[in-house]
C-alpha cells in the first residue's frame, strides 16, 4: 500500500488547526481547573482514618500525594498546631472511613475533625452517645438548645467547643449522595450569602460580590452618559477634520493604556488631590480620620469609569457610524433639528452598540484588580456600603472585590495552601460573573448586527 | 384663524432651535470635557514627574549678625529659636545662658551625630563632654558627662560613628595623636590608635579613616582595643579634607589640588577599593571642608578660593556656586532633614544655607547607567527603594524596563504563533458558520480576568513546571509534530475507510488528540529526564550551560500572559485576514495555486500590515499587564535574558510600591515616571498600530473598488 | 429621697444579691447596646493582616453598627497613608523609620503613637524535605544579600555550601521573601543583612503566605516570613545565636529575645498629645489589648504581649487597667 503523504497544504492546515486547538485547550483546561476545584470546595469529602505502623492514628481529608507521600488535611489547628499532615504511603497500616467521624467548621480555630462524645444542654444535662447526636441534630435545625459540644480527636485528646462557635457540622462519611448534594448546595449558598470570617478563610464572600457589583454599577452610571456624549460629540457635533481624527485615535489608544496607569492617576488626582480637598472643605471636623481623602467606592468607580470610557466611546461611535446617512438626511429634510434627529433617529438606532459598549466596559471593569489596589479595595470590609443609615449609600467607604479577594486569599491569607480551594471558588464566581456579562454583550451584538443588516438592505 | 397656529408653530420652532443649540452645546461641552479628562492622564503624569529634574540649589540666606562672635563656637537653629555654644562652654539663647557645660577649659571641637548619638564637645584640656539624648532624640543638657580622650594635649577634632550596639567617638589632638572612645551598652572604653593624623573621619562599625600628607589609612577599631589597619594607600596630592557620608560606608576625600574622590569599603572588608569615582572638581585649589548631610548621601564641598559645590555620591555635582564670604568654618550645624546648614562667619555674620535638592539622587546616570553601589564590588543596574532612608537608594529604571520588555517579548513568543495560526485557520480553513462559532469563544478568553490567570499560573502551573520541566519543554516539540501526525493519520484512515471530515473543524477536532499528546509527553518526561539528563534536567542545565532555573520565571509569565493576549491578537489578525478581498484568493486558486501558496503568497502579504498592527497592539497589552506579572514572577529586578529566570516589570512595580511611597518624594515621583513611560510607550505603539490599520483599510477599499 | 432610703434600708440581703447579679448580667449587654458607630479603617502590614481582620470581625460582632475596613498590603503602606491623613490606624510589623516619622510630623504636626499589640519573629524556613536544620546569621546574610555587612561568608550558590550532601549538594538555592512594602522585608534587611542590599534574585512575593506556599512547593527553596505563617509544608529553621546555640522561634525564645530576629508588631495611631482616643478607637484597642484580643494573637500563631508590656500599652492609651483575673470574655 502506498503511504499517502501530507501535502504542504495539509501541513499548514493541521498546524494552524493545532493553534486553534491549543488556544481553546488552554482556556478549557484553565476554566475546568478553576471551576471543578472551586465547586469541589463545597463537597463534603469523606474523612479517612489512618493507623500508621507506629500506632499513630490520623483522621483527615486526602489532598493529593507526591513522591510516595500523601497529604492529609487534618484540621484541628488548636490541638496539633497544624492543619496539614504528610504521611508516608508505606507507613499506613490501615485505612478506613468510620461513619462517626465528624467535621465541624468553627468560627475561631478553623475546622475540627474527630468524634462527638457528649453535648451539654442549657439545663446542665450532659447527653452522650446516640442521644447526644440526636439532640445536636435537633439543635442544628433550631428545635433544641445545646450549649457546649464535647469533642475528641482520633488520638483521644478531647476539647470543648461552645455551640455558638459552630458554623456548620456534618458526618460526611455517613452521608449518601443526596445528603452530600444537599450539603453542597447549602455550602454554596453560605458562600454566596455570608460575610467572611476567621480572617477571610471561612464564611462567605457576600460583601465581595456586593462590592464588585455595586462598584461596577456606579461605574456604568458614570461611564454611560459621558461615554455616549463624548462619542456623539466626536461623531455628530465636532467638525470632521484631522484634529478630530487625531482625538479619535488618541481616545481609541487610551483603551490600550495599562490599567495600572489609570490607578496611579486615580490615586494621585482623585484620592490625594480631590479627596484631600473635599475632606478639608466639608469634613474638617472628622479629621484626622479621613472621609474622602482615602481610597473608596467613589474613587474606584471613577477610576474604572475613566479606564472604560474609551471602550464605550469606541463602541458607540461604531454604532453611530453604522446609522445610514440617508436616514439622517431624511430626518433633517423633514424639518427636524439636529438634536431631534439625534434623539429620535440616530441614538435609538445606535442604542444597541452603546449597550454593547457599556456591557463590555462592565465586563472589563469587573475583572480589573490592579488599579483597585491603589484606589480603595480592602482586605476586609464586611459591612456592605449600602444600609439604612443616612446617606444610605456610603460612597466613601472601602469595599471588598472578588478579583482582589482572589489575589488576597491566594497570596496573603494565613495559610495559602488551605485557602486554595476558597480561591478557586472565588475565582469561579468572578469568572461566571464576567462570562455572563460578556455573553450578554456578544448575544446583544449579534442581534443588533442582524437588525442593522436588515436595515441597511431595506 | 391660522394666526395663532402659525405663532405657536413659530414659537415652537424657536423653542426647538434653542433646544437644539442647547443640546449641541451640552454635547460638545461634555464631549470636550471627557476627551480632556481622558487626556489629562498624560498631563498629570508629566507634571508630577517634572520636579524630579529640577536643578538642585543652595541658597545663601539670612546673614544676620551676632555679637561677640569671637566667643561663639557653634550655632544651632532649633524649633524654639537660635542657640549658641560659646567657646568657654556656655549654652545660650536670645534670653541668656541656658546651661554651663564646661568649667575650666574651652571648647575646641564639636561632633554632633544623629538622634541616637550624643553631642560631643572636645575641650582644650584633652577631655570630652558628652551630652546624652532622651529616647526621642532631644539633648539633655543637664546630664552632660565627662570622659578623657587625651592625657595632656587639647582636642583638635572629633568624629562620631555608629556601631551595632552604640557609637564610637574618635578624636585628634593638637599634636596629631588619635584616640577613640567606644561605647557599647553602658560601658565606655578608650582606644588608642598608634598613628598621627592631620584629618580624621569616622565611619560605620568602627571604621576610622585618617590621613597624614598623602597617606590615607583605614583602621578598623574594635572594642577589645586591638584596632587593625585594614588598608593604606597613597593619594596623588596631600589630603586636605575627609568625610564619611551618611551610613558611614563611603568616604569622600578632598585633596590639595581640588580633586574629590569617592572611596568605597569593599564587601569583604579586606580593603579599600581604589578611588574609582572622581567627581567634577570645583577648581584647582585645595578642598578646605567637606560637610556631609544626613539624607540622600549629599555633601557640600568648599575650596580655598571660596567656591562651593553640592554633590551626591552617585549623581555627582548637582550645584556649584560661591560660598558665602567666610573663613572655612570650624563648626557647622546641620538640621535633621539636611536642608539647612549654618555656620558663623567672619565678623559675626551668621551664614545660613538652604539646600533645595529633594531629588538630588536622581540623574540620567543614576537612572540609566550601571553603578557601583555601596557594599558592591562591580557596577550593576539595581532597583531597590530605600526603606529606612539610611540605605543608599538604588534607582535604576533599566532593570524594570528590561523586565517589562522581557515579559512582553516572551509572551509574544508564545502568543504570536498561536494567535496567528488560529487566525489563519479560521480565516482560510473554516466555513463561515464555524468561524462565527469560534470567534466569540476566543473573545470570551479575553474576558478572563488577569488575577485568575495569574493565580493559576503562579501557584499551580509554576510549581508544576518546576517539577516537570523536561515534560513542558518536550511539549513544545510534541504539539506541532503531534498535530501533523494527526493529519497524516487522518489521511491514512480516511483513505482506508473513506471517512469524511466531520462537520466540526480541524481546530476543534484536534483538541482531544492534542490533550492526549500533552498527557503522554508529561507522563513520559521522567523517563526522558532519566535517560538524557541524568535524572534532573535543571541540574543538568546548570552543569552543562550554567543556567539557573527560578521557579517564578519568564517561561511561566510568557505562557500566562500569552494566554491573556491571544484573544486580542487573534481578533485583530483575523479581522485583517478576513478583510483581504476574496477575489484575490479566488484568483490565485483559479490560477492553480494551492491553498498554502495562496495563503503565503497572497493573503498573508496583503494582510501583513494588519497583522503587524495586531502584534503591536498585543505587545502594548503585554507591556502593561500588571496582575499576571505581579503574581507569576518573583519580581526580581534582574537583567538576564534567560527564559528560566525571573523579572520585575514596571507595571507590577507600580502596584507593589506606589502605596508605600511617601507622596511627593523621590520614590513616588520615580514610580510615576515609570507610569509615564508605560503610558507613552503603549500610547505610541497603539498610535503606530492604528495608523498602520488605517492605511490598510484604505488599501482594501482600493482593492474592493477595483474589484 | 426618704422613700428610696427607706427602700434600701428595707431591702434584704437576698434582694441586694439579685440586683447585683442582674446588674452584672446586664453589663455586657449594655456594653453591646452602646451606640457605637462609624468607620474604623486600617492600612498596613500584611503580617498583621490576619490579626487585624480577626479583631475587626470581633469588633463588628460586638458593635454591628461599626464598619470595619482593613487594607493590608504591607507595613510600608501605612506611613504614607498616615501622613497623608488617609487613615488613622496604621498596622506595622516594624517600627517607623526616622524619615517616616519626620514626614508624619511635617504633615500632622505631632508624632504618631506606636502601640505594640503582639510579638513576632522572622522565621526562616525551607522545604520540608530539606535536611538543613540550623543557620547562623552570617549564613543568612550570605544566602540573601549581595553585601557583607554582618559577616564574611562567601556567596552560597548550592545547598552543598551549607553542608548538605548527597543529592542536595548540587541543588541550587532558590530564595523567597517579601516585597519592599513589607515590614518583614525592611526588618530582615536591617537585622539579618545589617542594612545591606538583597540579592537581586530574591523572589519578592506580595504576601507572607505566598512565600510559605512557594517554599512548600519548591524543594530547593528557602524563605522568610512572620511567625504565624509557616505550615506543615515547610520546615522552620533554628538560628544559631552568638554562642552558637541553635534557637527555634518558640514562644519562650521570642519573649526572652533569645531568638535573634524577634520584633514587636505595632499599630500606629494618629493621636495628638493630650487628646483622648475617640470611643470607637478606644473600643478597638480595648479589645486588642484584652485577654480576648491577645488570645487571637496566640491563635494566629504569634506571641501575645507579656503582661507588663500589655499594661504599659493600655496606660499609654489611657485605657482602664485589666483586672488580673483571667476571665473568658467570649460568649
Amino acid at each position: 500500500m502506498r503511504i499517502p503523504r501530507l501535502s504542504g497544504d495539509g501541513v499548514w492546515r493541521w498546524l494552524s488547526g493545532a493553534c486553534v486547538a491549543l488556544s481553546l485547550l488552554a482556556v478549557v483546561a484553565l476554566l475546568a481547573l478553576v471551576v471543578t476545584r472551586g465547586l469541589a470546595h463545597f463537597w463534603p469529602a469523606d474523612i479517612e482514618q489512618l493507623t500508621l505502623d507506629d500506632g499513630q492514628r490520623i483522621a483527615g481529608i486526602p489532598r493529593g500525594s507526591q513522591a510516595g507521600e500523601r497529604r492529609y488535611f487534618t484540621a484541628n489547628r488548636d490541638l496539633d498546631g497544624q492543619v496539614w499532615r504528610w504521611v508516608e504511603q508505606q507507613a499506613i497500616e490501615s485505612r478506613g472511613t468510620p461513619p462517626d467521624l465528624l467535621y465541624v467548621e468553627r468560627r475561631d480555630w478553623g475546622p475540627f475533625i474527630g468524634r462527638l462524645t457528649a453535648v451539654e444542654t442549657p439545663a446542665g444535662e450532659r447527653l452522650q452517645g446516640a442521644e447526644a447526636e440526636r439532640r445536636l441534630r435537633r439543635a442544628l435545625r433550631g428545635d433544641a438548645d445545646v450549649t457546649t459540644l464535647h469533642l475528641r480527636n482520633v488520638e483521644g485528646r478531647s476539647l470543648k467547643v461552645a455551640f455558638a462557635q459552630v458554623a456548620s457540622l456534618s458526618w460526611p462519611n455517613r452521608m449518601d449522595i443526596g445528603d452530600k448534594l444537599a450539603a453542597w448546595g447549602h455550602g454554596v449558598w453560605r458562600f454566596l450569602s455570608e460575610t467572611p470570617s476567621d480572617g477571610n478563610t471561612g464564611g462567605g464572600v457576600w460583601p465581595a460580590i456586593f462590592g464588585t457589583l455595586l462598584m461596577v454599577m456606579l461605574m456604568s452610571l458614570v461611564v454611560t452618559p459621558f461615554g455616549v456624549l463624548a462619542a456623539l460629540y466626536l461623531n455628530e457635533v465636532a467638525r470632521q477634520g484631522p484634529l478630530t481624527r487625531l482625538v479619535r485615535i488618541a481616545v481609541r489608544n487610551l483603551a490600550g493604556v495599562p490599567s495600572i496607569v489609570y490607578g496611579v492617576f486615580g490615586l494621585g488626582v482623585f484620592v490625594y488631590g480631590l479627596g484631600g480637598h473635599l475632606d478639608s472643605w466639608f469634613f474638617a471636623d472628622r479629621l484626622p480620620s479621613p472621609t474622602f481623602g482615602t481610597g473608596g467606592l467613589l474613587w474606584a468607580s471613577l477610576t474604572l469609569a475613566l479606564l472604560t470610557l474609551p471602550v464605550v466611546i469606541v463602541a458607540t461611535e461604531e454604532g453611530l457610524a453604522r446609522v445610514p446617512v440617508a436616514l439622517r438626511e431624511g430626518s433633517l429634510a423633514l424639518g427636524a433639528t439636529r438634536f431631534e434627529t439625534l434623539r429620535r433617529v440616530v441614538v435609538p438606532m445606535a442604542l444597541p452598540s452603546m449597550l454593547t459598549g457599556v456591557i463590555l466596559a462592565v465586563a472589563r471593569a469587573a475583572g480589573e484588580v490592579a488599579p483597585l489596589m491603589l484606589v480603595g479595595v480592602a482586605k476586609l470590609a464586611p459591612a456592605i456600603p449600602l444600609d439604612d443609615e443616612f446617606p444610605f449609600l456610603h460612597l466613601e467607604s472601602k469595599f471588598m472585590h472578588l478579583g482582589y479577594l482572589v489575589f488576597d486569599l491566594g497570596f496573603a491569607s494565613r495559610d495559602a495552601e488551605a485557602a486554595m480551594p476558597l480561591v478557586f471558588a472565588t475565582a469561579t464566581l468572578l469568572v461566571i460573573v464576567i462570562l455572563v456579562l460578556n455573553v450578554t454583550a456578544i448575544i446583544l451584538r449579534h442581534h443588533l448586527r442582524a437588525r442593522h443588516r436588515a436595515l441597511e438592505h431595506s | 384663524m391660522t394666526d395663532p397656529s402659525v405663532a405657536s408653530h413659530r414659537a415652537n420652532r424657536r423653542l426647538r432651535q434653542h433646544l437644539d443649540r442647547l443640546a449641541t452645546g451640552v454635547i460638545a461641552a461634555s464631549g470636550i470635557a471627557v476627551v480632556a479628562a481622558v487626556l489629562a492622564i498624560g498631563v498629570y503624569l508629566t507634571l508630577a514627574v517634572l520636579p524630579l529634574f529640577d536643578a538642585a540649589e543652595v541658597k545663601v540666606e539670612a546673614a544676620s549678625t551676632v555679637a561677640d562672635e569671637g566667643a561663639i563656637h557653634t550655632v544651632w537653629l532649633a524649633d524654639d529659636g537660635m542657640r549658641w555654644l560659646t567657646r568657654d562652654g556656655q549654652l545660650r539663647n536670645a534670653e541668656g545662658t541656658i546651661a554651663r557645660l564646661v568649667e575650666d577649659a574651652t571648647i575646641a571641637a564639636v561632633a554632633e551625630g544623629d538622634d541616637t548619638q550624643p553631642l560631643a564637645l572636645g575641650l582644650s584640656n584633652g577631655e570630652v563632654r558628652l551630652v546624652p539624648r532622651d529616647d526621642r532624640g532631644r539633648l539633655i543638657w543637664t546630664q552632660a558627662a565627662t570622659a578623657r580622650l587625651f592625657a595632656t594635649r587639647g582636642v583638635a577634632a572629633l568624629a562620631l560613628g555608629h556601631t551595632a550596639q552604640g557609637w564610637v567617638l574618635a578624636g585628634r589632638n593638637t599634636q596629631g595623636d588619635v584616640a577613640a572612645l567606644w561605647r557599647a551598652g553602658d560601658a565606655l572604653r578608650r582606644l588608642a590608635v598608634p598613628e598621627t593624623a592631620e584629618h580624621i573621619a569616622m565611619g560605620h562599625a568602627g571604621r576610622l579613616a585618617i590621613s597624614q600628607g598623602t597617606q590615607l589609612t583605614l583602621w578598623k577599631l574594635s572594642p577589645d582595643g586591638k584596632g587593625t589597619a585594614l588598608a593604606r594607600t597613597d593619594t596623588r596630592a596631600p589630603v586636605t579634607a575627609l568625610s564619611f557620608l551618611q551610613g558611614g560606608r563611603t568616604l569622600i576625600v578632598g585633596d590639595a589640588q581640588g580633586e574629590l574622590r569617592r572611596w568605597r569599603l569593599s564587601p569583604d572588608d579586606a580593603g579599600w577599593q581604589a578611588a574609582e569615582t572622581s567627581y567634577a572638581a570645583l577648581g584647582d585649589t585645595a578642598i578646605r571642608r567637606l560637610i556631609a548631610l544626613p539624607r540622600q548621601r549629599l555633601w557640600l564641598a568648599l575650596d580655598a578660593s571660596g567656591r562651593m559645590g553640592l554633590y551626591q555620591s552617585l549623581s555627582g555635582l548637582r550645584w556649584q556656586g560661591q560660598a558665602p564670604r567666610a573663613i572655612p568654618p570650624p563648626a557647622v550645624s546641620i538640621n535633621a532633614q539636611g536642608t539647612q546648614v549654618m555656620w558663623l562667619g567672619e565678623s559675626g555674620t551668621l551664614q545660613r544655607l538652604a539646600i533645595e535638592a529633594p531629588h538630588a539622587a536622581v540623574s540620567a546616570a543614576t537612572l540609566l547607567m550601571p553603578l557601583t553601589y555601596e557594599g558592591h564590588s562591580t557596577a550593576q543596574w539595581r532597583w531597590a527603594a530605600a526603606v529606612t532612608g539610611d540605605e543608599e537608594p538604588q534607582y535604576s529604571l533599566v532593570p524594570l524596563a528590561w523586565g517589562t520588555l522581557k515579559a512582553a517579548a516572551w509572551a509574544m513568543v508564545f502568543a504570536v504563533p498561536l494567535a496567528l495560526g488560529a487566525a489563519v485557520h479560521s480565516a482560510c480553513y473554516m466555513s463561515r458558520r464555524q468561524r462565527a462559532r469560534l470567534k466569540p469563544a476566543i473573545e470570551l478568553m479575553e474576558a478572563l480576568p488577569g488575577v485568575v490567570i495569574g493565580f493559576v499560573a503562579g501557584l499551580i502551573v509554576a510549581p508544576f513546571v518546576e517539577r516537570h520541566l523536561a515534560g513542558t519543554l518536550v511539549l513544545l516539540v510534541c504539539v506541532p509534530l503531534g498535530s501533523v501526525a494527526c493529519g497524516w493519520l487522518w489521511r491514512v484512515l480516511s483513505r482506508r475507510w473513506e471517512l469524511r471530515l466531520p462537520p466540526i473543524s480541524v481546530g476543534v477536532g484536534l483538541m482531544v488528540p492534542l490533550a492526549l499528546v500533552c498527557w503522554a509527553a508529561l507522563s513520559l518526561s521522567p523517563w526522558l529526564e532519566a535517560w538524557w539528563f541524568g535524572g534532573d534536567l535543571r541540574t543538568w542545565m546548570y552543569q552543562q550551560w550554567g543556567w539557573d532555573y527560578a521557579q517564578r520565571n519568564a517561561l511561566i509569565v510568557g505562557m500566562a500572559m500569552g494566554l491573556a493576549i491571544i484573544p486580542t491578537l487573534y481578533s485583530l489578525a483575523e479581522e485583517a485576514l478576513s478583510g483581504v478581498p476574496r477575489t484575490l484568493a479566488e484568483g490565485s486558486l483559479a490560477l492553480g495555486a494551492t491553498r498554502a501558496q495562496t495563503l503565503w503568497r497572497v493573503q498573508l502579504p496583503v494582510a501583513a500590515p494588519g497583522i503587524l498592527s495586531a502584534v503591536m497592539i498585543g505587545a502594548g497589552r503585554a507591556v502593561g499587564e500588571t496582575m499576571i506579572v505581579l503574581m507569576v514572577t518573583g519580581n526580581t529586578p534582574l537583567m538576564s535574558p534567560s527564559l528560566f529566570e525571573g523579572l520585575r516589570s514596571l507595571a507590577a512595580n507600580l502596584a507593589i510600591e506606589l502605596p508605600e511611597a511617601a507622596v511627593g518624594g523621590t520614590h513616588y515621583r520615580l514610580l510615576l515616571l515609570g507610569a509615564l513611560l508605560l503610558f507613552v510607550f503603549t500610547f505610541a505603539v497603539n498610535t503606530l498600530a492604528e495608523m498602520v490599520r488605517w492605511r490598510l483599510k484604505r488599501r482594501y477599499r482600493r482593492y474592493w473598488g477595483n474589484a | 429621697m426618704s422613700e428610696r432610703q427607706a427602700g434600701r434600708r428595707g431591702a434584704g440581703r437576698w434582694q441586694r444579691l439579685v440586683t447585683m447579679a442582674l446588674a452584672l448580667c446586664w453589663l455586657p449587654v449594655m456594653a453591646m447596646a452602646a451606640p457605637l458607630n462609624g468607620t474604623l479603617g486600617s492600612v498596613g502590614s500584611d503580617t498583621l493582616g490576619g490579626l487585624m481582620t480577626q479583631w475587626g470581625e470581633r469588633l463588628s460582632a460586638r458593635y454591628p453598627q461599626v464598619r470595619v475596613q482593613i487594607q493590608a498590603a504591607g507595613s510600608g503602606t501605612a506611613p504614607p497613608a498616615l501622613a497623608a491623613g488617609a487613615t488613622r490606624f496604621g498596622a506595622m510589623s516594624r517600627p517607623m523609620t526616622d524619615a517616616e516619622r519626620a514626614d508624619f510630623i511635617a504633615h500632622q504636626g505631632h508624632p504618631p503613637l506606636a502601640v505594640p499589640v503582639a510579638l513576632d519573629a522572622l522565621t526562616l524556613f525551607v522545604h520540608r524535605d530539606n535536611p538543613l536544620d540550623t543557620l547562623s546569621l552570617p549564613e543568612v546574610e550570605a544566602l540573601f544579600a549581595d553585601t557583607r555587612y554582618c559577616g564574611q561568608v562567601p556567596p552560597l550558590r548550592r545547598w552543598g555550601a551549607l553542608g548538605l550532601d548527597g543529592d542536595w549538594a548540587k541543588r541550587p538555592i532558590a530564595r523567597f521573601g517579601r516585597n519592599t512594602a513589607s515590614g518583614s522585608h525592611a526588618l530582615f534587611r536591617r537585622e539579618a543583612l545589617c542594612g545591606g542590599n538583597f540579592r537581586r534574585d530574591v523572589n519578592e512575593l506580595p504576601g507572607s503566605s505566598a512565600v510559605v506556599a512557594a517554599v512548600g512547593r519548591s524543594r530547593e527553596a528557602i524563605g522568610y516570613a512572620g511567625l504565624g505563617y509557616p505550615t506543615a509544608m515547610v520546615k522552620v529553621l533554628a538560628l544559631r545565636d552568638d554562642e552558637g546555640t541553635p534557637r527555634l522561634p518558640t514562644h519562650d525564645n521570642v519573649v526572652s529575645g533569645r531568638y535573634p530576629l524577634t520584633r514587636p508588631l505595632y499599630i500606629y495611631v494618629n493621636l495628638a498629645p493630650g487628646e483622648r482616643l475617640p470611643a470607637l478607637e478606644r473600643a478597638f484597642f480595648d479589645l486588642v489589648l484584652s485577654p480576648e484580643g491577645q488570645a487571637v494573637v496566640a491563635r494566629q500563631g504569634f506571641v501575645p504581649l507579656p503582661k507588663p508590656r500589655l499594661a504599659a500599652a493600655r496606660r499609654a492609651l489611657r485605657l482602664p487597667p485589666l483586672v488580673d483575673v483571667t476571665q473568658s470574655s467570649s460568649k
